[in-house]
């Protein structure tokens, strides 16, 4: 078995020992499947262990390598995917018990991707049912059961990708796949410790995938360094005539640029801070860590400054949009006996109260979203990303019921999960744009709500490490880019990541 | 579907055919009949109109969608500008090309 100083290597790292024929797929395979049967039960991260197709795949890699047919940066990589990508004769759950038993006949594309790129599936990871679409109020809300954080396994790794936001930090794969519809990716990788990227929209393909909101839904990677999550989507990024809303628009990862001697890497460079209301609803640890991260940033040479999002309600349009689609997509299953079969009752109860969303409302939520995405890119003309704490709490624990009243700060808690953000504080008097509200103004705290405007106008984030907790939990940073600019998000949390450790640290017993 | 002409529509609806305080058949089987539909398509088994929830569960239904009502209160209240289209775009398909036809 290799050395766990080899398995916790970034992608990047393992690729050029691969190139150089230092480390075998082989070995590096069998090495990650040992320790995905070992702790993969410890931290709920698995749902099916591919081992017989991943020591395929690694055989046939390594016969390539050897004949002088190196791939690329992933060949020979093996990596873990949410279990809602389909993959041809190997279950694909949804993470839900009424779906136990579903096999596919065919590769997501992504995974085709994968595969066309020589990396090798090792596991399908736990998630939380139907990736949360009706609603959850707990972290067992999984076939699978609760998925923990690797630093601290008496709290949640986070959802609804929660087995790559488990699995990742705790190398049990050298990188995973999430999906993202309303926090799916940011939320895993701030409770877990990880480097995640949701995409732009469109940016990759979600054929093969379930779909719980066609326009809202997202793929992407989540690693152990911000570099590494735009070697993998150059993998998986492109048109693909099976998803029609997939881009035309080349993806291209390009390295870090050369700082010149005497320039920080981020001189000149704007950023529009998103500071939320930690006293009234955040966690002071959380703040502290937010604003070392801001002082890091500050100290690369980027120029900061305070704003808030335009006046709308972001939080009902996402959930509007995301569950009539949900409910039209699942409308035969939650009409059926079947439904009762899920673990969380909040899920059902979601799920069918759904149906009954008015026609109206998905249309306005529809309408409003023109407006968010041309407001949001008039705002990208004075910043080149926002940055924003990726939640305002630390990882709730295990056992921690999330409709439960929320503490205040003071007393210190929980956050609410991945399916609706509670990223929300007090903000100052509106600087209204367009649709201003006619009688009831919008709830101030929505001026904070990145993770719903930013999946709203389908742009890019990427969530990395910047703090840990008095309790060793991870706290998180998410930079939001504009549309089709994932390399810039990257590339800020690239260089924030040259300039902290966080994203360095292996959490103990794993 | 068959239509109908603007006559018998006008006819129809003097009739009260749209008032729906009496439950009344569909238009088109009013004036005319369709032809039954293919066995295979009849003998589809439909979804059960009634959702299998337990009363309590649909209690928590009800109380879900009051909830939901006062979230969207924020989104109701606006109002949208009579030119302002939804974000989605209905594209037409043209049809698949096809290799001219010999002879």
């Amino acid at each position: 078995m290799l050395s766990d100083d080899i398995l916790y290597m970034s992608v990047r790292e393992l690729g050029s020992q691969i190139q150089a024929r230092k480390i075998r797929p082989v070995q590096l395979t069998e090495s990650y499947l040992a320790r995905l049967e070992k702790f993969g039960p410890k931290l709920g991260a698995v749902a099916t262990i591919t081992s017989k197709l991943a020591l395929q795949q690694a055989k046939q890699a390594e016969k390539e390598i050897d004949a002088g047919n190196y791939r690329g940066p992933l060949h020979g990589i093996p990596f873990g995917a949410k279990d809602l990508l389909a993959t041809k004769g190997i279950k694909t759950t949804w993470g839900a018990p009424p779906f136990r038993d579903q096999v596919f006949e065919y590769d997501a594309t992504l995974i085709r991707k994968l595969t066309d790129a020589g990396a090798i599936l090792v596991a399908k990871l736990a998630m939380i049912e139907l990736a949360g679409g009706g609603g959850y109020s707990n972290a067992s809300a999984s076939l699978q059961g609760p998925s923990r954080c690797p630093f601290n396994i008496d709290h949640w790794a986070g959802g609804s990708s929660s087995g790559p936001g488990a699995a990742v930090p705790s190398a049990l794969v050298a990188f995973a796949i999430g999906s993202e519809t309303l926090g799916s990716i940011i939320t895993p990788s701030a409770f877990s410790g990880v480097s995640g990227l949701r995409p732009t929209y469109g940016r990759v393909s979600r054929h093969g995938a379930m779909a719980l909101s066609w326009t809202m839904d997202k793929l992407g990677p989540m690693c152990r360094t911000a570099s590494d999550c735009g070697l993998v989507l150059a993998a998986i990024a492109g048109f693909d005539p099976l998803d029609e809303t997939s881009v035309r628009t080349p993806y291209i990862s390009r390295p870090a640029r050369r700082v010149a001697p005497g320039r920080a890497a981020l001189e000149g460079k704007r950023i529009g801070v998103i500071r939320p209301d930690f006293k009234a609803e955040g966690d002071p640890e959380v703040e502290m860590a937010f604003n070392v991260a801001l002082e890091t940033l500050r100290g690369l040479g980027a120029k900061l400054e305070e704003m808030e999002l335009p006046d709308y309600p972001y939080t009902a349009i996402a959930v509007t949009l995301y569950s009539s689609e949900a409910a039209s997509i699942f409308r035969p299953f939650i009409q059926s006996e079947k439904l009762q079969q899920l673990v969380d009752e909040s899920q059902k109860i979601g799920l069918v109260a759904a149906l009954s969303v008015p026609a109206t409302d998905y249309l306005d939520s529809f309408r409003l979203r023109s407006q968010i995405q041309t407001d949001l890119a008039k705002m990208f003309e004075r910043f080149e990303v926002l940055v924003a704490p990726s939640r305002l709490r630390p990882a709730p624990r295990i056992d921690v019921d999330f409709n439960a009243p929320q503490k205040s700060a003071v007393e210190k808690s929980s956050d609410k999960p991945g399916g609706k953000p509670s990223d929300k504080s007090a903000d100052k008097p509106a600087d209204k744009t367009t649709a201003k509200p006619t009688t009831t103004p919008t709830d101030t705290s929505e001026r904070h709500s990145i993770i719903a405007a930013s999946n709203i106008a389908g742009l890019p984030a990427i969530s990395v490490p910047c703090g840990f907790t008095k309790e060793n939990l991870p706290v998180g940073i998410q930079f939001v880019a504009p549309a089709l600019a994932d390399d810039t998000c990257i590339g800020f949390a690239h260089n924030f990541q040259n300039a902290s450790e966080w994203h360095k640290r292996r959490p103990s017993g794993f | 579907m068959k239509g109908i002409t603007r006559r018998e529509f006008h006819r129809l609806a003097a009739a009260g055919a749209f008032a729906g305080a009496a439950p009344t058949a569909p238009l088109a089987q009013t004036s005319l009949p369709l032809t039954p539909a293919p066995q295979t398509q009849t003998a589809t088994p439909k979804p059960p109109t009634k959702l299998l929830l337990t009363a309590d569960q649909e209690k928590k239904v009800q109380e879900a969608i009051a909830e939901r009502e006062k979230d969207i209160a924020a989104l109701r209240s606006r109002t949208l500008p009579y030119d302002l289209e939804p974000a989605f775009v209905f594209r037409v398909r043209a049809a698949a090309h096809r290799p001219p036809v010999k002879g």
